[in-house]
């Protein structure tokens, strides 16, 4: 009986899933963390540390591994979804067997699908019956979440009983907790984020300078900004946490599309990037940007040279010289 | 035949006419009395003075016989609202919703619903061209036998019997109503009720039908708030009683003959509020059955008016159209006899029936998730564990289910010859002028010769796409389209175009085909817009 639907579902016992376990758990919650095999259940179960998350001392009380779903149903109101993009569809069609309408559904994924390049809402309509789903996306970074240091995310969802049902379990003194109709438009926003990150990492590659990064930035968020809109978001959403706010933490932390992009003003082929890195989001968005901008008649700078690149058409150099200049053109 | 089925829901509506509009009244008043109390922008005062402000504009502009009431009415109403007591608006707040509901409210014989479903497509005949009796009957059958029907047909069947349809057409003709009374009936479906046009009960065509086979009438006229909140009541209330109801949700019919994508959200709304209350009253079938349907005509009896009116650049386009084809009589005649002519004039196709919520419904009634496992429905109300309406999240439901019926009609979409080479025809004349933009295209088109190898490579192509899209249940074909050696197909396609309009569509030619009226090749092309077809036949015609 939904009365009984009071706890809280992680699905995906990674860093990012261990680590939202412990807070909805510090915030009085009892949660179940699904997690893929049994050794690792078995493991936390025992050790009460995740080994994904070794800067975590120990894992609260309250946090249940589990290897089942079955206490979706009866138990969680809220499932949290932290697994890879590429195992998004697989684990949305076992939970679908115990999802129903009741159920807020939200997903902390910044990538596309990978094969499909669909956002991770998209496929989750595609394999559940649940309508209020949503996204946790924004800046946030684990090791600044553990060591309390002041955070904010972006709970998106069309929905305004999903944004506070994450707002209920997350909001806190060191974590803001934004809400946001526009689902689509803050999923647009992350996804575009990793690919304008790409072009981040070359220009600090090339040490190109403040100036040409902030030109950078601001443009590449206008962009951002226009993708969304043909997606059929509201272009404001790009410049918040979701966009922008991703884009300025990519660079700060030096994420892997940060870096990939440093790879690729260094002269490194682009396959050669990918398995280095284990894939890159932002190399998977760029040929979907692309045909979208094209589609709507979108000015796509950023996109296109960052889909060159992807494609291997364009090395690191000569496409900043195209973004920062004008000069030279991508389809010769 | 269950019982039902013999004695559909609406064969009791005269007898219940009564109650269903004192219901709808009292829920209509008692809501705005709510309203006011809650927020002074939203006082009694304040809604009459919106209605009479909007009827005075309204009236200024040329009145009707068609008023309930005249200018004067309304301009004292005005003059009086501001001194009359809240006691006083309230009163006249009732008298005018009873007024409204009294007039949307409409009769159901069962005597004229089997006549007219019997013969209603000769009754077009007979009204006008009198006929002997034994042609007439040759006709009919001619008639019937040309309309194809096709789809989900056993499960509406079976739903209707475990809770409410709400039938949901594309939308391209005035004839639609009427074409898809007569196909319930022959498919073995109750009759439906619904909202038509004002306008149609003056129409000494369908006026005497429209009265009696279960519509209610919509004054589109009027805009204020008042009278639509009537309107919604109303198929609200219907719905809760279990009549079987009609929603066009394009809202008007499509201009440009293109499939509807963006539908209108308010009646598919009162779907899912009655299912809401229909759960909280703890009803015997609370359950109500989105069901798409496509109209597949070959030929559109409205289509220059419809296509003239959508390429007009002055304004946009008209919302209420009163001096087309339909109003004509001899059009409507000769259109009914020239259809006679051809093979299979038209299909209908009943979609898969949807949940208020868009999702896909078995003949059990059970709604299924996406890869097909059981959903309780019930449970997206669940607030706490209680069913309860939440406006906010029922507009994104509802938003849900208008997605899911536009895949619908997609999907359900039968591509016909006529659009078939009209798609085809539109594409190679394009291709010839690539830097010109629709309406010089449109105006330069006339008397252009699109030769057969052109057309002939264009339809092998969009016949390849199509193939593929159908067997992944993205659109249906007509057998012909499938089977028919291409030349044939172009060459039957061109005699149906030529058929019908003031001048043909296309004709004929030794060594390809003219497109004579460019606008209605566009027109009947638009039907296979949207479809992700475009590339493959402007290659191929290039």
């Amino acid at each position: 009986m939904p009365q009984n639907r009071k706890d809280i579902a992680v699905i995906g016992a990674g860093r990012w899933g261990t680590l939202l376990a412990q807070l909805a758990a510090d915030a009085g919650h009892q949660v179940h963390l699904h997690c893929e095999d049994a050794a690792t259940a078995r493991t936390i179960r025992k050790t009460r540390k995740n080994p994904c998350l070794p800067e975590l001392d120990e894992l609260h009380s309250r946090v249940a591994p589990t290897t089942g779903l079955a206490m979706v149903r009866d138990h969680c109101h809220l499932v949290l979804i932290a697994v890879a993009a590429s195992r998004l569809r697989e684990i949305g069609t076992a939970l679908g067997e115990r999802l129903d309408g009741a159920h807020c559904v939200v997903h902390a994924l910044r990538g596309l699908e990978p094969d499909t390049v669909k956002v991770p809402s998209t496929v989750l309509r595609e394999v559940t019956a649940a309508r209020k789903v949503g996204a946790f996306i924004g800046p946030a970074l684990v090791a600044e979440l553990l060591s309390g240091h002041p955070n904010a995310v972006v709970v998106a969802s069309r929905f305004p009983e999903v944004i506070s049902a994450v707002q209920d379990v997350f909001a806190g003194p060191a974590l803001r907790v934004y809400g946001n109709r526009d689902l689509r438009g803050a999923e647009v926003s992350a996804a575009a984020a990793t690919m304008m990150a790409v072009a981040v990492g070359i220009c600090l590659e090339l040490q190109l300078g403040p100036a040409a990064m902030a030109l950078l930035v601001s443009r590449s968020t206008a962009e951002m900004g226009r993708l969304v809109q043909a997606a059929g978001g509201d272009p404001t959403t790009a410049f918040g946490l979701a966009g922008l706010g991703d884009l300025i933490v990519a660079r700060e932390a030096n994420s892997r599309d940060v870096e990939a992009g440093r790879m690729v003003a260094r002269g490194a082929e682009v396959e050669h990037i990918h398995s280095e890195l284990g894939g890159v989001d932002g190399f998977r968005a760029a040929p979907i940007f692309a045909s979208l901008a094209q589609q709507h008649g979108v000015e796509a700078h950023f996109t296109d040279a960052v889909n060159a690149i992807s494609r291997g058409e364009l090395d690191g150099p000569s496409a900043m010289r195209l973004l920062m200049t004008g000069v030279g053109h991508l389809s010769e | 035949m269950s019982d039902q089925a013999r004695d559909p829901r609406l064969f009791g509506f005269m007898t219940e006419r009564e109650a269903i509009i004192e219901d709808v009244v009292q829920r209509v008043v008692r809501d705005k009395v709510v309203q006011a109390h809650l927020s002074r922008e939203k006082s009694i005062a304040y809604v009459l003075n919106e209605a009479a402000y909007l009827e005075m504009q309204r009236l200024e502009r040329g009145a009707s016989k068609l008023d309930l009431k005249p200018y004067s009415y309304w301009h004292q109403l005005s003059r009086k609202i501001g001194r009359a007591s809240e006691h006083e608006n309230a009163r006249t707040l009732q008298k005018l919703c009873e007024m409204y509901t009294r007039d949307v409210a409409g009769n159901f014989t069962p005597q004229v619903y089997k006549f007219a479903s019997r013969v209603l497509p000769v009754g077009l005949n007979v009204l006008f061209q009198a006929q002997r009796p034994d042609r007439l009957l040759r006709n009919f059958q001619k008639l019937t036998a040309r309309i194809r029907l096709d789809g989900h047909i056993e499960r509406w069947r079976k739903l209707s019997e475990l809770g409410t349809l709400i039938v949901v057409p594309t939308h391209t003709s005035n004839l639609d109503s009427i074409v898809v009374g007569w196909g319930l009936e022959e498919a073995g479906l109750p009759p439906v009720t619904y909202g038509a046009g004002k306008n149609l009960f003056v129409n000494p065509l369908t006026g005497y039908f429209m009265h009696n086979l279960g519509a209610y009438k919509v004054d589109r006229r009027i805009r204020h708030t008042l009278y639509k909140e009537v309107l919604k009541t109303y198929s609200e209330v219907l719905l809760e009683r279990g009549y079987h109801s009609l929603f066009f949700p394009g809202g008007t019919r499509s201009r440009s003959n293109r499939v509807e994508r963006n539908l209108k959200l308010g009646l598919l709304g009162t779907a899912l509020t009655s299912y809401t209350h229909n759960l909280q009253a703890a009803r015997r079938k609370p359950k109500i059955f989105i069901c798409p349907l496509t109209i597949n005509y070959h030929l559109v009896l409205e289509g220059e008016t419809l296509i003239d009116d959508h390429l007009r650049t002055d304004g946009g386009a008209r919302y209420i159209i009163e001096d087309d084809e339909f109003a004509d009589v001899r059009r409507v005649t000769e259109f009914v006899l020239k259809t006679m002519q051809m093979s299979h004039n038209m299909v209908l196709r009943f979609g898969e029936p949807l949940d208020v919520f868009g999702n896909p419904v078995d003949d059990a009634g059970e709604s299924l998730d996406p890869l097909g496992r059981p959903v309780d429905a019930e449970r997206y109300l669940w607030v706490g564990g209680e069913v309860k309406a939440d406006r906010v999240r029922d507009a994104e439901y509802t938003r849900a289910c208008g997605q899911a019926v536009a895949r619908a009609f997609e999907r359900n979409t039968v591509v016909l010859k006529t659009s078939f080479l009209a798609f085809v025809l539109f594409k190679a004349l394009a291709a010839r002028y690539p830097q010109i933009d629709l309406f010089r295209l449109l105006r330069i088109g006339k008397g252009e010769l699109i030769p057969f190898d052109a057309v002939y490579r264009g339809a092998d192509a969009l016949r390849r796409s199509l193939t593929t899209l159908a067997d992944d249940g993205g659109i249906a074909l007509a057998p012909d389209i499938r089977e028919l050696p291409i030349p044939a197909l172009v060459d039957e396609a061109s005699r149906v175009l030529g058929m019908y309009h003031t001048s043909p569509v296309v004709q004929m030619r030794a060594n390809g085909v003219e497109v004579h009226h460019p606008s209605l090749v566009h027109f009947y092309g638009n039907r296979l817009d949207g479809f992700g077809l475009d590339d493959a036949v402007e290659a191929a015609v290039r």
